[in-house]
């Protein structure tokens, strides 16, 4: 990879990573991290990226990913990363936005249905892009995204009377 | 509360793009500043001996050879070890081999004896089995080859850099590393020589009558489109020779692929957003192409028609109906159809890829390819399947299991279908089994289905959906798009597909 593809992946996809570790961690200081050490490993280790395996954004996005479970591991040490019998509390309507109330029901989904609903529902990446990145089958990838919604929709659901019904 | 509802609240939570003062990092900084500021810590005894080594290293009087010019020489290929195998492997060798390629110099096509796998160690590789799209292997990159596959391209990927590799193979005892290609002694001596032409899509399609097309034989695969009164071919071994071939009918521009991978040959209409887009390969991505437009640069998956980066990322083209059949039941049907004219140098090539496709079991030691996604194992992964997806309901009719039942009613997507496949020319239609609101239900009327009878009426119907006799004579099905190609490949781009098998 040279100077040039490689300030070109930079500026491309750094916003991407960025926000994907913004949502994922509740902490600039930590996407910021997040987001320079990406890129610092791409340009460490460009061979590893395989464009025949998967799209670049998927593969930065996974060790966005890796460093981000990190992350969350070093401040939740005995929660499991993938609850499957979590159920999300309704949100609290008193506290803030809508769009904070919102972030606040997808952080508190467990780590594994959190980034697979960020990389879908906010970054548009595929499923198959999401498997790639989440280093699991595509199935794996449509069940936690549908316990993901599944649990957003319980959560938010207090927020349907605060919308003008719609006739 | 409704998806709709629930994807315009998750829209509401909005992230910020990284600061602007995050700069991209320099790999080399670190450790550039760590030759000049880093320490490590020595033990002294350690860093003693160290310093008296190299005291008695610097006053040593200089022995020994002196570096000739072999050293920097060229480095050949060739076999570096071979040891005989023992237990369930008993009269086989793993044979070690070391491939240096200088750049411009390629391996004739070639077979070996056993699988082999490899390992470039430095410089890329470019490397194709069985006429597939080339490979580009990086330093530290793998490769493998099936027992039997044909080497099609092996050399260094760089104009200006030789490449490095080492691979093991597993051969039978004694025997040579290589074999020549079986198939080239059989060709005139001027094929021998034909080369590989540049796989590049044909945008200004020519076109030849049916009397004219003197490169197909009748058994030969191809794509048949009609639109208004026009009927045109496009062969297989043609297109698996471009990737894509713009056209335009009467209904519109239209861009005809095949992925000589996944054997999928699909039409699509190529008007997007009020702009015709125009094909070309790109790269691969789950061992089917990825195609870029070259009006907006966006990558289309060519299997699913979606757009997976790019300008017009997200969007889908949508499909047109198509017919895949040989030329001998299509000129039967169409004796005035027009043929797409290979370039020049692309037909000579065309008789060695039309056997690579008509061979369409080629299940067992092949697999998957390299890049598949995933394996689905409920069918070999060549399998030939006509793929079906309506509203969201997706399945995979194989061939082996039409050919049984012929003339499939099913239900797919809330939809009644009848699926007609035709064993001789393994010709599959698919239509809606209704008229007039009323569903219909199909049997074959003879032994090859070219025509079948509805129980309802009694009337009889032609493979293409027409009726030609009884109650309903002149009522026309409406068609329902297939997509036949191999189960690897459906599979991989519609996890939870459900496979139908004959009773």
């Amino acid at each position: 990879m040279t100077d040039a593809e490689f300030k070109t992946a930079f500026d491309e996809h750094k916003d991407a990573v960025y926000r994907f570790a913004w949502r994922m961690c509740a902490s600039p200081a930590a996407a910021e991290d997040i987001t320079q050490n990406v890129f610092v490993s791409l340009i460490r280790h460009p061979n590893r990226f395989d464009s025949a395996r998967g799209t670049l954004r998927a593969f930065l996005m996974g060790i966005a990913r890796n460093l981000a479970l990190k992350h969350w591991r070093a401040e939740h040490r005995f929660e499991s990363l993938d609850d499957e019998s979590m159920v999300a509390e309704p949100v609290d309507l008193d506290r803030g936005q809508i769009g904070d109330i919102v972030g606040r029901a997808v952080r508190a989904l467990p780590p594994l249905q959190r980034e697979v609903a960020i990389l879908v529902e906010y970054e548009g990446l595929t499923l198959a892009e999401v498997a790639r990145a989440v280093d699991a089958d595509v199935g794996t990838v449509k069940s936690r995204l549908h316990r993901a919604r599944e649990n957003l929709r319980r959560a938010l659901a207090p927020l349907r009377s605060r919308q003008p019904t719609t006739t | 509360m409704d998806d709709q509802e629930l994807n315009r609240l998750l829209r509401e939570w909005r992230a910020p793009n990284a600061p602007p003062d995050l700069r991209p990092p320099r790999a080399d900084t670190s450790r550039l500043r760590w030759l000049v500021s880093g320490s490590i810590r020595v033990p002294v005894p350690v860093a003693f001996a160290a310093l008296v080594l190299l005291a008695l290293w610097m006053s040593w009087p200089r022995l020994g050879p002196t570096p000739t010019q072999e050293a920097s020489a060229p480095r050949r290929s060739g076999e570096i070890a071979r040891y005989a195998l023992t237990g369930a492997l008993e009269g086989f060798d793993a044979v070690l081999l070391e491939l240096n390629f200088q750049p411009g110099v390629s391996a004739p096509e070639h077979r070996h004896p056993g699988p082999i796998i490899g390992y470039v160690v430095d410089g890329q590789m470019r490397t194709a089995i069985n006429h597939e799209p080339d490979q580009i292997v990086s330093a530290g990159g793998t490769f493998f080859e099936p027992h039997g596959a044909l080497h099609t391209a092996f050399s260094s990927a760089k104009p200006d850099a030789p490449v490095h590799a080492v691979a093991v193979l597993v051969v039978p005892s004694g025997s040579p590393l290589t074999e020549r290609a079986a198939a080239r002694s059989a060709i005139p001596a001027q094929t021998q020589q034909a080369k590989p032409m540049p796989y590049e899509a044909v945008h200004k399609p020519d076109f030849v009558a049916a009397s004219e097309a003197t490169f197909l034989q009748d058994d030969d695969i191809l794509l048949g489109v009609t639109s208004g009164n026009v009927a045109k071919a496009y062969p297989a071994a043609d297109l698996a020779q471009h990737g894509a071939v713009s056209d335009t009918v009467p209904d519109g521009p239209i861009s005809v692929t095949w992925c000589g991978v996944c054997n999928t040959g699909l039409v699509f209409r190529s008007e997007v957003k009020g702009r015709t887009l125009h094909f070309q390969y790109d790269r691969m991505v789950g061992a089917n192409e990825v195609q870029k437009d070259l009006e907006t640069g966006t990558s289309w998956q060519q299997a699913t028609g979606e757009a997976i980066d790019g300008p017009l990322k997200g969007a889908r083209l949508t499909l047109y109906p198509v017919v895949r059949t040989t030329w001998g039941e299509w000129r039967r049907r169409y004796p005035n159809t027009m043929v797409l004219k290979p370039l020049p140098g692309y037909a000579e090539l065309m008789p060695s890829r039309s056997r690579r496709i008509k061979d369409i079991t080629r299940v067992g030691p092949e697999g998957a390819p390299n890049g598949a996604l995933t394996l689905d194992t409920r069918l070999p992964a060549r399998e030939t399947v006509a793929g079906l997806e309506v509203d969201r309901e997706s399945v995979a009719f194989p061939f082996s299991e039409l050919r049984r039942a012929r003339v499939v009613n099913d239900r797919v997507g809330g939809l009644p279908i009848v699926v007609v496949h035709q064993p001789t020319s393994d010709t599959t239609t698919a239509f809606e089994a209704r008229v007039n609101g009323k569903v219909l239900t199909f049997r074959p009327a003879n032994d090859d289905a070219s025509s079948v009878i509805d129980l309802e009426t009694r009337s009889t119907w032609s493979a293409y959906g027409l009726c030609l006799e009884g109650p309903l004579k002149g009522t026309q099905l409406k068609q329902v798009i297939l997509v036949p190609q191999f189960w690897f490949a459906w599979s991989q781009f519609h996890p939870g597909t459900r496979v139908f098998t004959a009773r």
